[in-house]
């Protein structure tokens, strides 16, 4: 069930916000834990004993590492990761590995039959738990004592889909709560956030998304066919459509976690405004890239063994992002491309950046938006190597008039809003509160009409 | 002593949006829960997905969830007002010049997109043509082909600007030459492009209006040494208020409706149930144009009442042809009344048998095959224009 869907708006989550807002503060948990759980099985029922085993496992483990850590030492934490992982692994890479494999070896090895669909939120929900349990050996966070309140973590419906992935120790204390976890003020900050990542979802993403279909998609013009400015026009709308995407996923999770009572970190802060790649990594899809930083990148040393040490460390988290993101090498390729341009910058390019005004955001956005052609290759229709012929080869086809003339105000709405702009609108707009209002219930009309016509485009980022 | 509390007067204004917000949620999930339901989405000609029947293998697979949320998204209140709403938004505020796949023009025009041909309609227009050069060999002399142009190719400067529309002109030169060496070619391009100032095509719809038809009609004749039906001679009826598939798919906030001016003729038209290759049974007869239909929202269906897959049309000449088409031919059909005795029509969506037999048993003189260009590139049926007979 995504959010911007008919069902969900206005059955789901009706709903459960009256059941959740019903409950007294004891079985709160419960209720959400037994909301989390339907929304998970609207797909089916099919991983539901996966999910379960997982949680089982885990709230078992995790007590016994809090118990233990003295004696067992690296070794709990290291059998709960690889456990995890190997789940995740198994579902999402297991054919890529045995594809390669084959490749490589000519071994012949039959691939599983695990089905086209990855289990829902996989690729999330394996963070956070992996994220709890290094947490409560370091001693960061308090094992959960009760199975409920852990289950609810890790099935939490806002994060379910597309995260994002907030560790226990952000959610903890709320959980726990049992007295006002909801307020009017969290109830009147997540309603915002809701409709406004509802938005960016329904009106922005899926509006300016079209225009790399028309190119790439099944029907589309194909990508073989257009001139060097239109391809180039394509990945612009691709780029922003992945940014409204996920960020408005994102900001109506957070919208209807704060619902909910739960305060959880930003996921994105305006990353098309950054200066730099180092900067643009420290707002995009932030909760991803601290878990890299807090797991993979500290533990094994950070920037303080050595630049060498420090540069294979950051080669580690730049194949792992990419690695991420899905079992192609595309994605592993668009990993390391960052980790080079994030190296030269460490190495000499920062010190430039910081003193450039227009050339750094310039830089860096066509940085960005080359990754994302890299990012979208694994797509039927783009194949990489025509995509790069076609941005850095000039060369007629198809002209980009036309897209122009039918997407030229939406780029433009596009540019506008990855900006810091609507924000202070809507600082302005909000002191005058008729007027907020008014702005808002057109805001929520619109987003009606765009989700009661569309076809409930699930969100980018479920497929990672 | 009790603690004085002071409250701002309009202390529940500090939380407006959660008002805002409550009463859509609440009240907007109440309200569609008592929202009548309906069997029928009249604009978008289909039914309305029906509430699924629960059983514990369709929720353990999803599929009952997935129904369910079909379901509400179809039956969800003021869903045609939603939808104009979001089309008006995207026409007015963002400019758009598509939407539904349809290409919203200059004048309220409204154009089929076709901007690439796929290799499965690449694959189907070659067949196609061969189906056609194969069967008109074999009745040389007999066979005409008519293949209407699309509206896109007789108003170009009426696209949006740079559509890049695929080169129909050239496609329809290659069709013409390659059918032309067995069959008579209609090709309408340069008469109507002469009579462009004229209401040719509909500007909802994606079919030619009646008077496109009898322009095309009018070349029919002079190719075959006719005299065409006299409009002079007979009065005309007009349906105003026609919304055809173009506006459905757009939801043209600013539409301009079209209007179906039509001849009310005597004829009669029987409608054949097809059992089996060239067996028949008649199912009715009724006036060639049923204008019950012009009270509906697909107006277009009036003539020949739709799309059927064998009909007879008794008409006030001599001699007879059988056409085989796909809807363009509806309200073309009509003036043939005026030169042959019987006018059989076959539309293959219905019919998917060989034609040999047909023409045979029925003794069919002429042959007319008459297409619009978008169908005929894509028309999976229309093969068995030239599939063997299989009657011993």
């Amino acid at each position: 069930m995504v959010f911007n869907s008919v069902v969900f708006l206005f059955c789901f989550l009706p709903l459960a916000l009256l059941l959740y807002y019903l409950a007294p503060g004891r079985i709160k948990n419960g209720v959400l834990l037994a909301e989390s759980l339907l929304f998970y099985c609207w797909t089916g029922t099919e991983f539901l004993p996966l999910i379960v085993a997982l949680i089982l496992f885990n709230y078992l483990w995790a007590m016994f590492t809090s118990a233990a850590k003295n004696r067992l030492h690296g070794l709990l934490p290291l059998v709960a990761v690889l456990l995890n992982l190997g789940v995740l692994v198994y579902f999402k890479y297991a054919n890529f590995l045995i594809e390669t494999v084959d490749k490589i070896a000519n071994a012949g090895i039959p691939a599983l039959e695990i089905g086209d669909v990855l289990p829902l939120g996989i690729s999330y929900y394996i963070f956070k738990i992996i994220s709890y349990e290094v947490d409560v050996y370091t001693g960061k966070v308090a094992a959960e004592k009760n199975p409920i309140t852990f289950a609810c973590y890790v099935v939490f419906f806002p994060q379910l889909i597309v995260g994002p992935i907030v560790k226990y120790s952000e959610m903890a204390a709320q959980l726990h709560t049992t007295r006002d976890r909801c307020t009017l003020q969290r109830l009147e900050n997540g309603i915002e956030m809701f409709v406004f990542g509802l938005a960016k979802k329904v009106i922005l993403a899926d509006s300016i998304g079209a225009l790399w279909t028309d190119i790439i998609g099944n029907g589309g013009v194909g990508l073989a066919q257009v001139s060097t400015p239109l391809a180039w026009l394509g990945i612009l709308a691709y780029s922003l459509q992945l940014y409204f995407d996920f960020a408005g996923y994102s900001e109506m999770s957070n919208g209807l976690a704060a619902m909910l009572g739960f305060d959880c970190p930003i996921n994105f802060n305006l990353p098309y405004i950054s200066g730099s790649i180092t900067e643009f990594w420290r707002r995009w899809h932030i909760t991803l890239s601290s878990w890299f930083r807090d797991y993979i990148y500290i533990p094994l040393g950070g920037n303080r063994k050595g630049k060498a040490r420090q540069l294979f460390n950051m080669f580690l988290v730049w194949a792992a992002t990419g690695i991420w993101h899905g079992a192609s090498w595309n994605f592993i390729c668009w990993g390391l491309y960052y980790f080079v341009l994030l190296t030269l910058e460490k190495l000499f390019l920062l010190k430039y950046l910081k003193k450039g005004k227009v050339w750094p955001h310039l830089y860096t956005l066509f940085f960005v938006v080359l990754g994302w052609g890299i990012f979208t290759a694994n797509q039927p229709g783009a194949p990489l190597g025509l995509l790069m012929q076609k941005l850095f080869i000039p060369q007629g086809g198809i002209s980009p008039v036309y897209y122009l003339r039918n997407y030229g105000v939406l780029l433009v709405l596009g540019c506008l809003c990855s900006s810091a702009l609507p924000r202070l609108v809507w600082q302005k707009v909000s002191r005058c509160v008729p007027l907020k209002v008014l702005v808002f219930v057109i805001v929520l009309l619109l987003c009606l009409a765009y989700v009661v016509a569309a076809t409930n485009a699930t969100a980018l980022y479920a497929n990672f | 002593m009790a603690k004085v509390v002071y409250r701002k007067s309009g202390r529940r204004a500090a939380y407006p949006l959660v008002v805002v917000g409550a009463l859509f949620l609440f009240g907007g999930a109440l309200l569609n829960l008592f929202w009548p339901k309906r069997t029928r989405i009249e604009l978008e000609n289909r039914s309305t997905a029906r509430f699924p029947a629960f059983s514990l293998a369709s929720m353990e697979s999803g599929n009952w969830q997935n129904s369910f949320s079909t379901w509400m998204q179809d039956q969800f209140m003021l869903r045609d007002q939603w939808i104009n709403t979001q089309r008006a938004v995207d026409e007015i505020l963002f400019q758009k010049v598509e939407e539904g796949g349809i290409l919203l023009g200059k004048d309220h025009w409204m154009f089929t997109k076709l901007f690439t041909l796929d290799t499965t309609t690449q694959k189907q227009l070659q067949k196609n043509v061969q189906a056609v050069t194969e069967f008109s060999a074999k009745y040389p002399g007999k066979v005409t082909f008519l293949l209407a142009p699309s509206a896109s190719v007789i108003y170009p400067e009426e696209l949006p600007s740079g559509a890049p529309m695929i080169d129909e002109n050239a496609m329809l030169d290659e069709i013409f030459s390659q059918v032309g060496q067995n069959a008579s070619v209609l090709d309408l391009r340069q008469a109507f492009t002469e009579r462009k100032d004229e209401y040719l095509y509909f500007k909802t719809d994606h079919h030619w209006t009646p008077n496109g038809a009898y322009h095309a009609y009018e070349e029919f004749c002079a190719l075959k040494g006719l005299t065409p039906f006299d409009r002079e001679a007979h009065t005309a009826e007009t349906i105003e208020d026609f919304q055809g598939t173009h506006y459905s798919a757009t939801r043209l906030w600013n539409v301009q409706n079209d209007s179906i001016t039509y001849y009310p003729m005597e004829n009669a038209m029987t409608i054949f149930q097809v059992n089996g290759e060239a067996q028949y049974e008649p199912l009715r007869t009724e006036n060639l144009i049923n204008t019950e239909k012009f009270a509906t929202r697909d107006k277009y269906a009036a003539f020949l009442d739709g799309n059927n897959g064998y009909s007879v049309v008794e008409g006030n000449g001599t001699g007879s042809i059988l056409v085989v088409k796909d809807s363009y031919a509806n309200s073309f059909i009509p003036y043939l009344t005026e030169n042959y005795a019987k006018i059989g029509v076959v539309d293959f969506r219905n019919f998917k048998y060989g034609l040999d037999s047909t023409i045979a048993q029925e003794g069919y003189d002429e042959i007319l095959i008459l297409y619009n260009f978008q169908t005929f590139i894509a028309d999976t049926n229309l093969i068995y224009i030239s599939r063997p007979s299989t009657i011993q």
